[in-house]
């Protein structure tokens, strides 16, 4: 009882600074409750887009692996014909650009979704915010977007209105009379807008005469299945799918289709929200992280002011464990305040983004259990680990220093011990991911060693790597303070006008509270550098080649161009020389991926780029490599283009680029399997491999658009005959040009889509593809630092708390020095002093644990994945991150160092000795 | 010119609800050579006098001239330099930097001053002989016992070679030996080498060794005379000061 009266009366004694703590605590638990949460809310969105714009149903079919095109309607009744299915929906989906919606009023992208009606009852729940939907499959009635109608960015119209859509592949412009308007959330409907018709009424428009296959006509582009209650899905969709092929196999025109499982596309939805998942709890460890190491530092002030009347309780009867468990829950109190207050602003901070950008929150406001439950046991938990130490120095304090007159002892030796300790740890990971161990565990793990091998330096590096190069970096910090005075002190002091020896020993007497504070600033800056560092390595192999396409041109037109079509984009006068380019994302034929449990971080996918094998040397540089991914000679290069066209015009033979090799350990002639559009796995032999930065813009591009849906690990080129036959594809949407010269690109492309309407194409220059793909990804990675930054926001009252607590320990020291004849300037520049030498402590720590935790990283994932990045130092964001340090730090301390800067020589004379 | 000139100084403070006067109007002059013992018991107000002419604190009214150097027309600024240079000051329990050696405890108002030359290291190598320090000179406070730090603030104090030297109760935490050296040494500085010393005492066998003795009572001065200087006379000036104090 006396133990916890004792500790709450100290708290009470030193409001402002525990105060202070409770607020840091506060901080980092706010940031893991409103980051989780946030995340929650994303996941809710995610699912709500999935079930309600997209479609719910128990199963879903689409054309194979990947294939942009329609299968036929008649599928549907076909379907509805057994007994467990309940309902059929079929749905004609394309998109146009700006121009094919007749005016610049509408947005960049627009969704046409035909719908049969009234048996397409989904659109019923949606919101309708005016009129209501039609109800016949053909006819000339719209519903359109909010945005869509709107004035700003739309057409300006309303219910009983005509919009009129220009001509498509079909039968001329359209005019289509608003009968309803529906509400798609804000952020989705600026980004692409939506115009529901009915479903014969596209197709006619879409197609010649609106039953052509090849046209888009009598074609749906998905079907959406919803089985009778206590119908075993999975059983139906495995039945399913051995009809489609039954069915394929009887009608040669019927393209190759895929079944979904829904259940497997709520699945396939959280694993790809898996990677943020763990950023935000990732987000939220670096926050607890930061406000531990800062009620570690009040802790340690704490107890170093108290000497005297902690080494009086011991003389008068206190036992050491009392001693350490006054200091223990101290802690816990400041924490447990802390987590109340914290989750609280947490609650409070969400729902005020709520209110801010409700539609953003589609699938509304939620709270993540998860992140609330983290928060407390993390903060308490951090607090219980930082508590530790201080309450181990607390109960080692000797009685009879509460009598001795004589001045403590000064510590002013270098802390070797707490350093070595410090570097061991630092180590752990380092050691971890070395090739050596790895190749140690591979001999003595049992069973499958590679995967066993893999798995313990996987999940090694975040229970053991990760933690120990934090609490390295805290141990190493007194041995950093004691040399940056030693070091930094003398030119600090120059520069700021003081005696040089007066700046000696001030931190390093006090060195846990510095280390403490120091780890703290050092920990948010760790986390910006280990995240540009991964950041700007990756993006740096996203490099235009020397030589490239000039543009690359993508026809919205439903099903694609046929040959003719592309004969005709091939002839216009504009185009130098146009090289088609099939798509398609055949299932890989084993999972590469050996980490036990973590198959959703490995896309079971790849994507096949099938080129005219004739075009595609001239339109890209490839840099052909030897099987060890050596760069061949320039003889050698000729040689190996030549064998590997050759090769390619065979068939079954692909290119794979460098990363696949490293990827999947494949060399010149291996087999490559890979799922064909009937399900059977196809054996394609390795061409030739291929450095060409240009690919991974491409496929960065492509995947971008398939975030939600599908990934794939890399990429490989074969030709559009093996694309045609193998994977399904039928019209080419996606064409590389070279133009011809002498004009701005802009105009050029221009050109080339007025002479050809119907070919609804839209370009892009590569290099606004790339711009488009780095600040996608910087954005990305912006969001992502200010994590880290709000990290070091939690750390400056840490900072603020150390110094003032610091100076208001050496009050009288200070007093002493005014006496003797320092100006209140000289003290004021002291505490400046001691701000930027701990912030430069921070900064050397932060940025070395920072490149020591990104260099980890990537040797992880070259154990893992087999890929070797050359990593890039982030230079410019390391030197935005120090900045960040020393500016907390410096505007930490102004405070305490006006204070006593200002305060009478006397009053700080009389605060009393600290001989204890 | 008398290196110290105070005159009707008044300085009240504030405690809870009442003010309290410290000193009210003293009025004494100290002759240059001097060793004055200022007297009186806890409350009386000498330690309060020591800090208004130290430049630590601020008379409410009145005048203090140390040097000819009105204190009170200076700012915070003047009056620290001031300090600095032209007074020395020694304290009750040592005030010594606890990072810093004995050497360098000595030489910091030197330090403070930007004085790094060849006279300055030669000044604080002649005061660490004086005090007998020069085996010590390396050693920090927590290495030192009471009389040696004792040594070490009066060195401090002495190496600007300050018109004043200012000591208060510098013996309280001395045992008999150190306290008979120390009051030895500020005679002899009194003495053989002309310095002008006010020390604060409520010891009459410290405050023998003085030249001139003050009382204080009440904040007010009392009483002054001269005094022999003798050890032997602390009984003497005992009985005096327990007329004079009550």
């Amino acid at each position: 009882m006396i133990v916890a009266r004792l500790s709450i009366r100290n708290l009470l004694v030193r409001r402002i600074r525990s105060c202070l703590t409770i607020g840091a605590v506060a901080a980092g638990v706010c940031l893991v409750v409103a980051v989780t949460s946030g995340f929650a809310s994303v996941q809710a969105a995610a699912q709500k887009f999935l079930t309600q714009y997209i479609g719910s149903s128990d199963a879903q079919i689409v054309r194979a692996e990947g294939v942009r095109g329609g299968m036929p309607e008649s599928l549907l009744d076909r379907i509805a014909a057994d007994p467990v299915v309940a309902r059929v929906t079929g749905r004609l989906e394309t998109v146009v650009g700006n121009e094919a919606a007749g005016t610049n009023t509408l947005g960049p992208r627009v969704d046409l979704v035909g719908i049969r009606r009234p048996q397409d009852t989904r659109v019923d729940e949606l919101v309708m915010e005016a009129g209501s939907f039609f109800d016949d499959s053909d006819g000339n009635e719209a519903v359109i977007d909010q945005i869509a109608a709107g004035t700003e960015g739309g057409l300006g119209v309303s219910v009983g209105q005509t919009i009129t859509m220009p001509p498509a592949g079909g039968a001329g412009k359209l005019e289509l009379k608003v009968v309803g308007i529906v509400h798609k959330p804000d952020i989705l409907a600026r980004a692409s807008q939506t115009i529901y018709m009915p479903l014969h009424t596209l197709q006619k428009y879409l197609g010649p005469d609106g039953t052509s296959p090849a046209a888009g006509g009598g074609q749906v582009s998905q079907i959406l299945i919803d089985l009778k209650p206590g119908t075993n899905a999975p059983a139906y969709v495995k039945r399913l799918r051995g009809d489609l092929a039954q069915w394929r196999a009887a009608d040669a025109t019927m393209p190759a289709l895929q079944v979904n499982a829904t259940l497997q596309s709520r699945a396939d939805l959280d694993e790809n929200l898996m990677g943020l998942h763990v950023l935000s709890y990732l987000a939220a460890g670096v926050s607890l992280a930061s406000a531990a190491f800062i009620v570690f530092s009040t802790l340690a002030m704490g107890v170093n002011e108290r000497q005297r009347t902690l080494a009086m309780l011991r003389a008068i009867g206190m036992t050491r464990s009392g001693v350490a468990r006054m200091v223990l829950l101290e802690g816990m109190a400041l924490s447990a305040a802390g987590v109340v207050l914290g989750v609280a602003a947490g609650w409070a901070l969400i729902e005020v983004f709520h209110w801010r950008y409700e539609a953003a929150f589609i699938g509304g406001l939620v709270f993540s259990g998860g992140g609330i439950g983290l928060a407390v046991l993390g903060a308490l938990a951090a607090a219980m680990g930082a508590s530790l130490l201080p309450a181990w120095m607390a109960s080692r304090v000797w009685p009879l220093e509460a009598l001795s007159l004589v001045a403590r002892p000064v510590r002013t030796g270098a802390p070797v011990g707490f350093a070595l300790a410090g570097a061991m740890l630092a180590c752990i990971d380092p050691v971890l991911q070395s090739p050596a161990l790895g190749a140690m565990l591979m001999r003595i793990l049992p069973g499958d060693s590679q995967a066993a091998a893999q798995g313990v330096q996987f999940y090694g590096h975040f229970a053991a790597g990760v933690p120990g190069m934090i609490l390295g970096a805290f141990l190493l910090s007194p041995l950093m303070v004691w040399l940056a005075e030693r070091v930094g002190a003398g030119l600090v002091a120059w520069v700021l006008g003081l005696p040089r020896r007066l700046m000696r020993d001030n931190l390093s007497g006090a060195r846990w509270r510095s280390a403490g504070t120091a780890t703290a600033l050092a920990v948010g800056l760790a986390v910006l550098v280990a995240m540009q560092t991964q950041a700007q390595t990756f993006t740096k192999v996203l490099k235009l080649p020397d030589r490239f396409p000039d543009a690359f041109l993508v026809s919205t037109k439903f099903s694609g161009l046929s040959e003719a079509e592309i004969a005709r984009l091939a002839a216009t006068p504009e185009i130098k020389d146009l090289m088609p380019v099939a798509t398609a994302m055949p299932g890989l034929g084993t999972n590469f991926f050996l980490v036990a449990g973590m198959e959703s971080i490995d896309p079971t996918r790849t994507l096949f780029i099938g080129v005219p094998p004739d075009v595609l040397p001239k339109m890209m540089s490839l840099d052909f490599r030897s099987d060890a991914g050596e760069e061949l000679a320039a003889r050698d290069q000729e040689k190996a283009m030549e064998t590997a066209m050759s090769l390619l015009r065979q068939g079954r033979h692909v290119l794979v680029t460098d990363e696949y090799r490293q990827l999947k350990g494949v060399k010149i002639g291996d087999a490559v399997m890979l799922r064909g559009a009937s399900g059977q796995m196809l054996t394609y032999h390795v061409a030739g491999i291929v450095w060409s930065p240009g690919i991974d813009v491409f496929k960065t591009f492509f995947d971008m658009g398939h975030m939600f849906d599908q990934r794939t690990s890399s990429a490989v080129f074969g030709t559009l005959d093996d694309a045609r036959r193998d994977f399904g594809v039928t019209g080419i949407t996606m064409f590389a040009a070279n133009l011809q010269g002498g004009r701005e690109m802009k105009d050029l492309l221009a050109d080339v889509k007025a002479r050809d309407r119907d070919l609804e194409l839209r370009g892009g220059d590569v290099r606004a593809i790339k711009y488009q793909i780095d600040s996608g990804f910087g954005r990305l990675v912006g969001l992502l630092s200010t994590v880290a930054l709000a990290a070091l926001a939690v750390a400056s009252l840490g900072v603020w708390n150390t110094i003032t607590a610091s100076v208001r320990s050496r009050r009288w020291q200070m007093g002493v020095l005014r006496s003797v004849g320092a100006t209140g300037g000289s003290l004021l520049r002291m505490v400046l002093a001691e701000a930027c030498l701990l912030g430069l402590v921070g900064s050397l720590v932060g940025c070395g644990l920072g490149l020591e935790l990104a260099t980890c990283a990537q040797a992880l994932g070259t154990n893992i994945f087999g890929l070797r990045l050359q990593e890039v130092i982030p230079w410019g964001a390391l030197g935005v991150g120090v900045a960040a340090v020393m500016g907390v730090s410096l505007a930490a301390s102004l405070l305490p160092a006006l204070s006593v800067g200002r305060a009478r020589p006397l009053d700080l004379l009389q605060e009393g000795r600290a001989v204890g | 010119m008398d290196p110290l000139v105070v005159e009707h100084v008044v300085k009240r403070f504030r405690q809870g609800s009442r003010d309290v006067v410290a000193l009210d109007g003293v009025s004494l002059t100290v002759s240059a050579g001097a060793f004055m013992a200022v007297m009186g018991a806890s409350g009386s107000g000498k330690s309060t006098l020591l800090h208004l002419v130290a430049g630590l604190a601020e008379p409410d009214s009145g005048r203090i001239l140390v040097n000819g150097t009105d204190m009170c027309r200076l700012n915070d600024r003047e009056r620290t330099l001031f300090r600095r240079r032209q007074i020395g000051l020694i304290f009750q329990s040592f005030n010594l930097i606890p990072t810093l050696s004995a050497e360098e405890n000595i030489s910091l108002p030197l330090m403070l001053e930007g004085s790094n030359g060849r006279a300055a290291s030669q000044k604080v190598e002649e005061l660490l002989r004086e005090m007998g320090m020069v085996d010590r000179r390396g050693h920090r406070p927590d290495a030192l016992s009471g009389g040696e730090q004792q040594r070490v603030a009066i060195g401090r104090a002495l190496v600007t070679q300050p018109a004043l030297l200012l000591a208060d109760e510098p013996t309280g935490n001395l045992d008999a030996a150190n306290r008979k050296w120390v009051c030895e040494l500020l005679r002899k500085l009194s003495r053989e080498q002309g310095r002008t010393i006010v020390m604060v005492t409520h010891e009459p066998h410290v405050a023998a060794y003085a030249s001139e003795v003050a009382i204080l009572r009440d904040g007010r001065l009392v009483e002054r005379f001269a005094n022999s200087g003798a050890e032997s006379d602390a009984a003497e000036l005992a009985s005096r000061y327990q007329l004079a104090t009550g």
